[in-house]
């Protein structure tokens, strides 16, 4: 009795210790800082790569474009989360790919539906300069609802969260004392019937 | 004291998902918003099914093995009814984690994507087809009588129900469009959708849940092997 009575005890010291910590540690850290300088600086230049390659074969003035282009970008990626950037240069390079088999399909001249079939899909960015600013003005975008993103629900606002953290700890306290209840029940009986 | 460690650590480890993953700062992504948080309990849900699933088949592959060689000692052929006993248990569980990932997703699916259940998406189905199978397997155990060809057709439709299983919430949708994570298009689980903020609460909470499954196994064996050692004094 005084053991189990010791394990709740513990269980209820452990959770209301782990609050303060979680609440103190955890709650002023931004995404923004789970990347260092470095790691971003090496993630840009690697886009800046892969592009620069992509656009390496086409003619120049549309390839410097697209580079001013991503160096405006880079420039504006300063103070921004890259993980939360991810799912839009994601698309960004999905159709930067739809580009590349626009440009491949355009010099198949042995299968001409092949570019038709390719225009109908990519209609909007059958010029590159055209795709370019689709492509900055996406991003531009991105920027805005990345720093209007609403995420305090009024349960974190107002800090009922904590009620409803109570709630679950209790919870669960109960439920992990019945495991270990039954835990020892069982290893008794199990004893006694090898007995 | 010192057997139990890995229950005291499970508690623990839950603890710190249950504290830290309500409250932590999560990133601020569109529609996702702060239902990105049910990372620590869905994944990990399924997580936990694989992996005690496997501890399933390899407890049942281990009863074929010896049940195999054994030559009409007592002692032997306990041990490979225990073996049976563990898989059986293990696979119950398994089930009972397969729900709750199933019910986490489909409650975070209509905050998200605005219905409990997406016609078009593969790993739902897989996932579904998936633990009718395992269903099947409780179906299937419970109506055979004879204990020896009970453990034997359960042991072998373990395997069959791992691989398929396998299938069809690994293979099947990810060579389909799926709105899941890893899927045609979709980017999987990776150092840019899987930030490290995540990856704090993420992994312990794939460790905490897994012991968690494991634990109550092991109650649920200890239950079958009294029940069994009763029902079975001559041994």
């Amino acid at each position: 009795m005084v053991k189990r009575k010791s394990i709740l005890l513990t269980l209820l010291i452990f959770g209301f210790a782990t609050i303060s910590f979680g609440n103190d540690v955890f709650k002023g850290m931004k995404v923004d800082q789970t990347l260092d300088v470095k790691e971003k600086v090496y993630l840009m230049k690697d886009l800046l790569a892969k592009t620069g390659d992509l656009f390496a074969t086409r003619d120049s003035g549309k390839h410097e474009v697209i580079e001013y282009n991503y160096q405006l970008l880079f420039d504006s990626l300063n103070e921004k989360s890259l993980i939360g950037l991810y799912p839009i240069v994601h698309v960004a390079f999905e159709d930067l790919y739809n580009q590349e088999a626009f440009f491949n399909a355009l010099s198949n001249e042995d299968n001409p539906l092949a570019i038709r079939k390719l225009l109908i899909e990519n209609y909007s960015m059958t010029e590159a300069y055209l795709f370019n600013d689709a492509l900055m003005l996406r991003f531009i975008n991105q920027f805005g609802q990345q720093t209007e993103v609403e995420m305090m629900s009024p349960l974190f606002r107002e800090g009922k969260i904590y009620v409803v953290l109570g709630v679950v700890l209790i919870i669960f306290t109960v439920l992990i004392g019945m495991l270990f209840r039954l835990n020892g029940r069982m290893n008794q009986l199990e004893k006694e019937v090898e007995s | 004291m010192a057997k139990n460690w890995w229950k005291i650590l499970t508690v623990i480890t839950l603890l710190y998902v249950l504290v830290v993953g309500l409250v932590i700062e999560v990133p601020r992504l569109d529609v996702l918003n702060e239902t990105i948080r049910n990372l620590f309990f869905h994944v990990p849900m399924w997580f936990s099914m694989i992996f005690i699933f496997l501890g399933g088949l390899i407890h049942g592959i281990q009863y074929l093995n010896k049940s195999n060689k054994n030559d009409g000692n007592e002692t032997y052929a306990k041990s490979a009814i225990y073996h049976d006993h563990r898989s059986s248990a293990m696979i119950s569980t398994g089930i009972i984690f397969g729900l709750c990932g199933l019910f986490t997703g489909m409650f975070w699916a209509n905050h998200t994507w605005g219905t409990y259940w997406p016609d078009d998406d593969p790993k739902l189905h897989g996932s579904a087809i998936s633990l009718l199978i395992y269903l099947a397997y409780l179906l299937l155990r419970n109506s055979i009588k004879d204990e020896e060809n009970r453990a034997k057709i359960s042991a072998i439709y373990s395997v069959f129900a791992f691989v398929m299983m396998l299938v069809f919430i690994g293979y099947y949708p990810r060579t389909q469009d799926s709105l899941h994570p890893g899927a045609e298009g979709n980017p999987g689980f990776n150092s840019y959708d899987l930030n490290n903020t995540l990856k704090m609460v993420f992994y312990p909470a794939v460790l905490g849940w897994a012991l968690l499954a494991f634990w109550i196994a092991s109650i649920k064996y200890k239950f079958n092997k009294i029940k069994w050692l009763k029902e079975n004094q001559s041994y």
